[in-house]
């Protein structure tokens, strides 16, 4: 989607609700992913996956900083966490198909499969946990996908989604203690 | 675990609370973590364990979760650029969604992606439009929209809708619609390209208003028309497209409680300003679209420019700005001919369907094209001239917006200068020439309107200042015309606050119809009473009285056909003596003026109705509660009969009345009246009115000093975002809303916070009325009751004293100045010392028992307090009575966990524990 686009979607959704938010979600996802392409591309093998750089480069890349505010550019913070969450559950709903064998006889698997089917059931059940959790409370949510997808820091955090310091801690803490004890990790 | 599937949000809110306490626990070394654990969790074992479970995972810092998505492994990572390889959407060439091959993009939005697809099968080629649900969004919400619109298009058979061919689910489990590809270009390119004429144009559109009027005989607004969705085909063919954010009307629900769409159309240009403002969206909002969209194809231009701005600024702008006329707009552009063509009839049709309100557009599609149909055999159409009314309503509306304090004084105000227009304009018709007097009253609108070529906002005085100066120029030779228009334009004046103008024009106006009619004349008595209305509104009280004895003096005496003139009169002179505090004389005013109006034929009903309520201002100043309770009963069962249940004058004098029984303690009469006043009015309307502050105000405040907290919450909100909406922070209908909320918050808990918008509305009050007046007063009580609920007991006495200061010298409220004794009493009380208390609260019983119902939970609570009071100075016989039947009223009306009940119950325990009497 073009720059102006995302650019005229976050003025025009200043005043959003969260209803609002959720449907903003598909506007980044695509570039997100195009972006988290490109940059995986350049990277060496063995190379871990920098969320923060992505969504930092996405900023700059699909908004144009000359016509928004503070709050849109934490809004759109707040954005990419969620659209990278899809982008990665997408991604590990496709491998956990292949294991099922999505309707087709189920292939041998090797070992380097077999460890990363683990981490997409991993992955997997963090996303159902979080749909849990927001049903709990859906700020601790938000607050994990900006800290765990989006690898936001505390203070990118709590401007994110307009919460203080000390409340983004907690709820950092609290959204762990949760999944910990859903998930018994 | 178990336990986290089976826990509710309150459990976990709870839990929650508890965590955030020990965790902030850091902040204050002095607690130790287990002992403040003990207190937290009570007795309860099971919520302790939960709690230390939690603690226990939360400050774990060995797993996954802390290293976000950097633990994934390499292998991982590989994989996932492999995925992101496989479904790269800039290379969806050759990709199969079902049985169909995807081609190219058509077209991204939030509402989805759309293919440009040609089925697989190898037997016949179609190319189809596939739409796929946006990736990254798996909201019920959006999987709901997605069947939806399925299902617009699968009962919306018409030629010139697309088709829906198909429907499925990809692999991943995305659902998609396959749709008849429609080759064509937008309607407005297409007009542009060929250089249609204005009558080809017209007739494309009217198949667009048909095509429109079939979706609305099927319950289906579109929502998002706009020429990129009406394409016309090399045919010549209409075909509209993209029915992605259409809804489903449903004829058995309301206005008020319709959906409301929470994306905005990317272009605002387009969407109607119920839209823009997120606002309900009827079928009259794609009237307003289709406005648009005839205003683009008329003029190659946008009624208005919206681009790059927010929701709230194009509503802004919408509101402010009048478009520019169609044949204005082409003049620009030197297209005289079709400028000639638009004038009169077209552009009285485009601004009609642009109308702001709703309810003023078309109210169907089809009404629309019949109209265009009109035009085009030569038919006058239905659309009201461009003229006054028309002109008026966008002024008004305009300036209702950018007046917004005073949105209901200047709405108010414009409907009175509207009515004065016509009341004159019709009553001088029947004798005058009528093209001259048109012309002058036209001529004030005219002048006015930015959209004759100026394009500056003229305010309503400057506009009267325009009229005025056209009277003397046009009609110098007309003296009696125009001592009858400045009447019309000095009460015009009046209405907009320039009390010293309209009062300079009422007498040389007076003097003018002596010379020309004599001192007797029935003119002269006119002149005369506008003059004194005029003084009573400047206080010049002194002034006024002899101009109102002489009309009246001379309506008596011509009598007959004045009688009304006469009855107005005594009107005035009841309200003035009412407001120089000489009560029984504006009653005996108010009482003669309706034996008047009761009497006549024509001027009973509603004028009966009006004085009704006067009277009973009057009266109800006399102590006469009750008579003055019944006049209002009388008042609105007049009003119910003529101007009918519906009424918002009847609603008004339901509020009036329902503020009085509110006042007297008589809630259950109250709140009924309440409910009805603000259910007319918001379906009058509209839920989103101004003008309905007032009554969620009042009817959240009843709520509240019922002590039905969870009843009140939705009125105190509601008038909370209407009044933060539309008024400033300044005015008091907004401060009342929001002390509504504060002590919505007292009650519950969130005692901080109330004490900081209770002490920003004791500031913005005291700017309004002056730290004096007794309203203040009570904005002390309210915080201090705010202290006790918070146990800052030394607080609430300092402020419950000085709200006692302002309301000893107050006269108003006496029930206020009773509350505040009880507060100050019960804070005595509890400081030790009962004697003092004693006083207090006698004194607010004796205020509260000849006002209050018995049951009233108030006269309850004083009752309680006073038995408290003597209960702590060992009269415990006294106390017995007292404390028993207070509580149990109480009891009876508010909840048991109640912070006043509950401190009753505590003085009732305290004398069981002392034993029984005697």
């Amino acid at each position: 989607m073009p720059r102006d686009e995302i650019t005229e979607f976050l003025i025009a959704h200043r005043e959003g609700d969260a209803e609002a938010f959720e449907q903003l979600v598909p506007l980044v996802y695509e570039d997100l992913r195009a972006i988290a392409h490109v940059q995986l591309s350049k990277l060496r093998p063995g190379k871990t996956l920098n969320t923060t750089a992505l969504v930092h480069e996405a900023y700059l890349k699909l908004v144009d900083q000359t016509r928004v505010e503070i709050n849109d550019r934490a809004h759109f913070f707040a954005l990419a966490a969620r659209a990278m969450r899809h982008i990665i559950i997408d991604y590990a709903r496709s491998r956990s198909a292949v294991k099922r064998g999505g309707g087709v006889i189920p292939v041998p698997l090797d070992s380097v499969q077999i460890a990363i089917l683990e981490q997409v059931d991993g992955l997997l059940a963090i996303d159902e946990a979080l749909d849990k959790l927001s049903q709990l409370n859906d700020r601790l949510t938000r607050v994990f996908e900006c800290r765990f997808f989006a690898g936001l820091t505390e203070e990118e955090t709590a401007e994110a989604l307009t919460l203080s310091l000390r409340t983004v801690q907690r709820d950092w803490m609290k959204g762990k203690a949760w999944l910990r004890h859903e998930l018994a990790l | 675990m178990a336990t986290n599937q089976s826990m509710s949000p309150e459990q976990w809110a709870r839990i929650e609370a508890i965590l955030d306490r020990v965790l902030d626990l850091d902040l204050e070394p002095a607690l130790d973590r287990d002992s403040e654990l003990a207190r937290l969790c009570g007795g309860d074992k099971e919520l302790r364990q939960q709690v230390e479970a939690l603690l226990e995972a939360g400050e774990r810092s060995d797993g996954f979760l802390d290293a976000s998505l950097e633990r994934l492994s390499p292998e991982l990572i590989a994989d996932f650029e492999g995925f992101l390889t496989e479904e790269d959407n800039s290379d969806i060439a050759g990709r199969r969604i079902g049985a169909y091959r995807l081609i190219e993009i058509l077209g991204r939005g939030g509402m989805g992606v759309v293919y440009l697809a040609e089925r697989a099968d190898e037997h016949y080629q179609q190319r189809v439009a596939i739409k796929l649900m946006p990736r990254g969004l798996e909201t019920p919400e959006l999987h709901r929209r997605f069947l939806t619109e399925r299902q617009i298009l699968a009962d919306l058979e018409h030629p010139n809708i697309a088709k829906l061919l198909d429907g499925g689910v990809t692999e991943e489990g995305y659902p998609f619609l396959v749709m008849e590809y429609i080759e064509g270009e937008p309607i407005d390119e297409f007009c542009d390209r060929l250089d249609l004429s204005t009558r080809q144009r017209l007739e494309l559109f009217v198949t667009v208003c048909m095509v429109v009027q079939h979706a609305h005989q099927n319950m289906v607004i579109h929502r998002d028309l706009k020429p990129s969705n009406i394409l016309v085909t090399q045919n010549g063919e209409v075909r509209l497209l993209d029915f992605g954010v259409a809804k489903l009307t449903d004829p058995d629900v309301l206005p008020e409680q319709a959906e409301k769409t929470v994306l905005q159309p990317r272009t605002l240009g387009y969407a109607s300003p119920e839209q823009v403002a997120n606002r309900p969206v009827l079928t009259t909002s794609d009237v307003y679209s289709l406005g648009v969209i005839l205003y683009r194809l008329m003029t190659s231009t946008m009624p208005h420019d919206l681009t790059g701005l927010s929701p709230t600024e194009a509503e802004a702008r919408v509101h402010e700005h009048v478009p520019v006329l169609p044949s204005v707009a082409v003049e620009h552009r030197s297209r005289s001919r079709t400028s000639r063509i638009l004038r009169g009839d077209l552009d009285n049709i485009v601004l009609k369907a642009l109308e702001i309100e709703a309810e003023d557009r078309y109210s169907t599609a089809e009404h629309l094209a019949e109209d265009i149909r009109r035009h085009f055999a030569g038919v006058p159409i239905q659309a009201i001239s461009a003229s006054p009314v028309y002109r008026f309503n966008r002024f008004v509306s305009r300036h209702r917006v950018a007046v917004a304090a005073g949105a209901m004084a200047v709405l108010a105000v414009g409907m009175a200068i509207a009515g004065i227009v016509w009341q004159a304009r019709k009553a001088t018709l029947e004798a005058r020439r009528a093209q001259q007097v048109s012309e002058v009253i036209t001529g004030l609108f005219t002048d006015a309107d930015p959209y004759t070529g100026q394009d500056r906002e003229m305010g309503v005085v400057e506009m009267l200042d325009r009229g005025l100066e056209r009277l003397e120029s046009d009609l110098a030779e007309e003296p009696e015309l125009k001592a009858d228009l400045t009447d019309v334009l000095a009460r015009a004046y009046g209405g907009q606050g320039q009390f010293a103008k309209a009062e300079a024009l009422h007498r040389s106006n007076l003097e003018a119809r002596r010379i020309l009619y004599g001192d007797h004349d029935v003119r002269v008595a006119e002149s005369a009473t506008h003059l004194a209305a005029t003084l009573i509104n400047r206080g010049a009280y002194k002034a006024a009285e002899p101009l109102l004895i002489e009309a009246l003096d001379i309506f008596t005496s011509t009598g007959g056909e004045s009688s009304k003139e006469a009855s107005t009169v005594l009107m005035h002179l009841g309200n003035l003596k009412q407001l120089t505090g000489d009560y029984s004389q504006a009653a005996r005013y108010h009482e003669q003026s309706l034996a008047i109006r009761k009497a006549s034929p024509t001027e009973g009903g509603f004028a009966v109705a009006v004085e009704l309520s006067n009277l009973s201002t009057a009266v109800e100043q006399l102590g006469e509660v009750d008579r003055a309770t019944n006049l209002l009963w009388e008042a609105l069962e007049i009003a119910e009969q003529t101007v009918g249940e519906d009424h918002l004058s009847t609603a008004d004098i339901r509020t009036k009345l329902a503020v009085r029984l509110h006042a007297q303690g008589d809630y259950d009469g109250s709140e009924s009246l309440y409910r009805a006043a603000l259910e007319i009015q918001q379906r009058k309307l509209g839920s989103d009115h101004p003008h309905t502050i007032d009554a969620a105000v009042n009817l959240g405040k009843l709520l509240l000093d019922r002590g039905d907290y969870s009843g009140a919450r939705s009125f105190v909100e509601l008038a909370v975002d209407l009044s933060r909406r539309h008024i400033e922070e300044s005015h008091i209908s907004r401060i009342a809303a929001e002390m509504n909320l504060a002590t919505l918050w007292r009650e519950t808990g969130r005692n901080e916070e109330a004490e900081v918008l209770y002490l920003s509305g004791l500031s913005r009050l005291e700017q309004l009325v002056g730290p004096e007046d007794y309203s203040i007063g009570r904005m002390y009580s309210l915080l201090a009751m705010n202290d006790q609920a918070r146990g800052s007991i030394v607080s609430a006495r300092h402020r419950y004293e000085k709200a006692l200061a302002i309301q000893r010298t107050a006269s108003k409220r006496k029930f206020h100045l009773a509350e505040t004794l009880v507060g100050l009493g019960s804070v005595l009380c509890d400081q030790g010392q009962p004697e003092q208390a004693e006083i207090f609260i006698r004194e607010a019983l004796e205020i509260y028992e000849p006002l209050m119902p018995e049951g009233n939970w108030q006269l309850a609570e004083g009752r309680v307090e006073l038995g408290a009071a003597l209960l702590r100075q060992g009269q415990r016989d006294e106390a017995h009575d007292l404390l028993r039947s207070g509580y149990t009223s109480m009891a009876a009306v508010r909840d048991s966990d109640d912070r006043r009940l509950r401190r009753a119950a505590g003085f009732v325990a305290e004398l069981d524990d002392e034993g029984p009497r005697g």
